[in-house]
């Protein structure tokens, strides 16, 4: 569609590349969401107060599950300061990236779809910050986003994040063939 | 920058500017992705996932990654992740990127995930 980004190649190149050398450097795998969770809250609860689960995805009522129960939390979690610095690194590639693809840095819109969809005010506001809520809370929960379950754990062929790699998938085109067809 | 830090730096810098390229950071382009009338994104993530097994099926055993798990909240937090992605056009990657490039909007999304993750981490350890 938009001329100005990259072929998929090159963007699939780049994903993997990026995960891959990421479970290389840091010897876990690659999960967005934990690390934004460990450069908001901390690392300091997971190690201590709930030694018997997952930092990143435990339940509390399985005391048996291993420690290193989802992705983003093996034997040795990032802290909190390089999941932060990893965070604001992020940030920086984003804004290099509307730098040098042309798209400039600062928008008071979404593009037109979602305006279409959610009109101009604030429940569009409302949307996104609802909708965010459903993300944050949704991908903790289930231990993984886009990155963790989806490159990292369908990458190594992990059955849960294969399942819930499909489940998003599969809820997110059914959520936008809906809006499709009731809000457009 | 000790190495530690510059060990996060790096990939982030590096998955920030090329989420940003690739343009899944456009609502417009993931939503088209997401009705099947636009498969570059899809096509992406499948290439970067088939060439993820080969990267970790070749060198994956010297990196002795922790094993996913089936628990409890694995499909039902997929459920409401999936919701709040088509929504919003954001998973957490991609509304830190959006925010990086400076677009308003985001900052709303942004600011839910932060709330999400917080009630999650409330609701797991009351």
């Amino acid at each position: 569609m938009n001329a100005t980004y990259w072929p998929w190649w090159l963007g699939g190149l780049g994903l993997a590349g990026t995960a891959a050398l990421y479970a290389w450097l840091r010897g876990v795998p690659l999960g967005v969401s934990g690390l934004l969770e460990r450069s908001l809250l901390g690392s300091g609860p997971s190690k201590t107060d709930r030694p018997a689960v997952g930092p990143d995805c435990g339940v509390p009522s399985a005391p048996s599950a291993p420690a290193s129960a989802c992705f983003g939390s093996g034997s040795a979690p990032p802290e909190r300061l390089p999941s932060l610095v990893f965070v604001v690194s992020m940030m920086l590639g984003g804004a290099l990236a509307g730098w040098v693809g042309g798209q400039g840095w600062g928008h008071l819109r979404m593009a037109p779809e979602f305006h279409r969809f959610f009109g101009e005010g604030w429940g569009a506001v409302a949307v996104l910050f609802g909708g965010g809520i459903l993300v944050g809370f949704g991908t903790r929960w289930s231990g993984g986003c886009t990155s963790g379950h989806g490159l990292s754990g369908c990458g190594r062929l992990q059955m849960p994040s294969l399942v819930a790699t499909g489940t998003f998938f599969g809820v997110a085109i059914l959520t936008s063939l809906l809006m499709e067809r009731i809000l457009r | 920058m000790s190495p530690l830090l510059l060990r996060s730096a790096l990939p982030g810098l590096l998955l920030g500017f090329v989420v940003g390229r690739l343009g899944f950071t456009d609502y417009g382009e993931l939503h088209r992705m997401l009705v099947f009338s636009d498969l570059r994104l899809f096509s992406a993530f499948a290439l970067a996932v088939n060439l993820l097994v080969l990267v970790f099926m070749t060198f994956g055993k010297g990196l002795k990654l922790p094993n996913a798990t089936f628990h409890r909240g694995l499909i039902p937090g997929a459920i409401l992740f999936g919701v709040g992605w088509a929504l919003t056009g954001a998973c957490p990657g991609v509304a830190l990127v959006q925010v990086g490039q400076g677009s308003l909007p985001a900052l709303a999304s942004l600011a839910g995930i932060g709330v999400g993750i917080g009630l999650r981490q409330w609701g797991r350890t009351r």
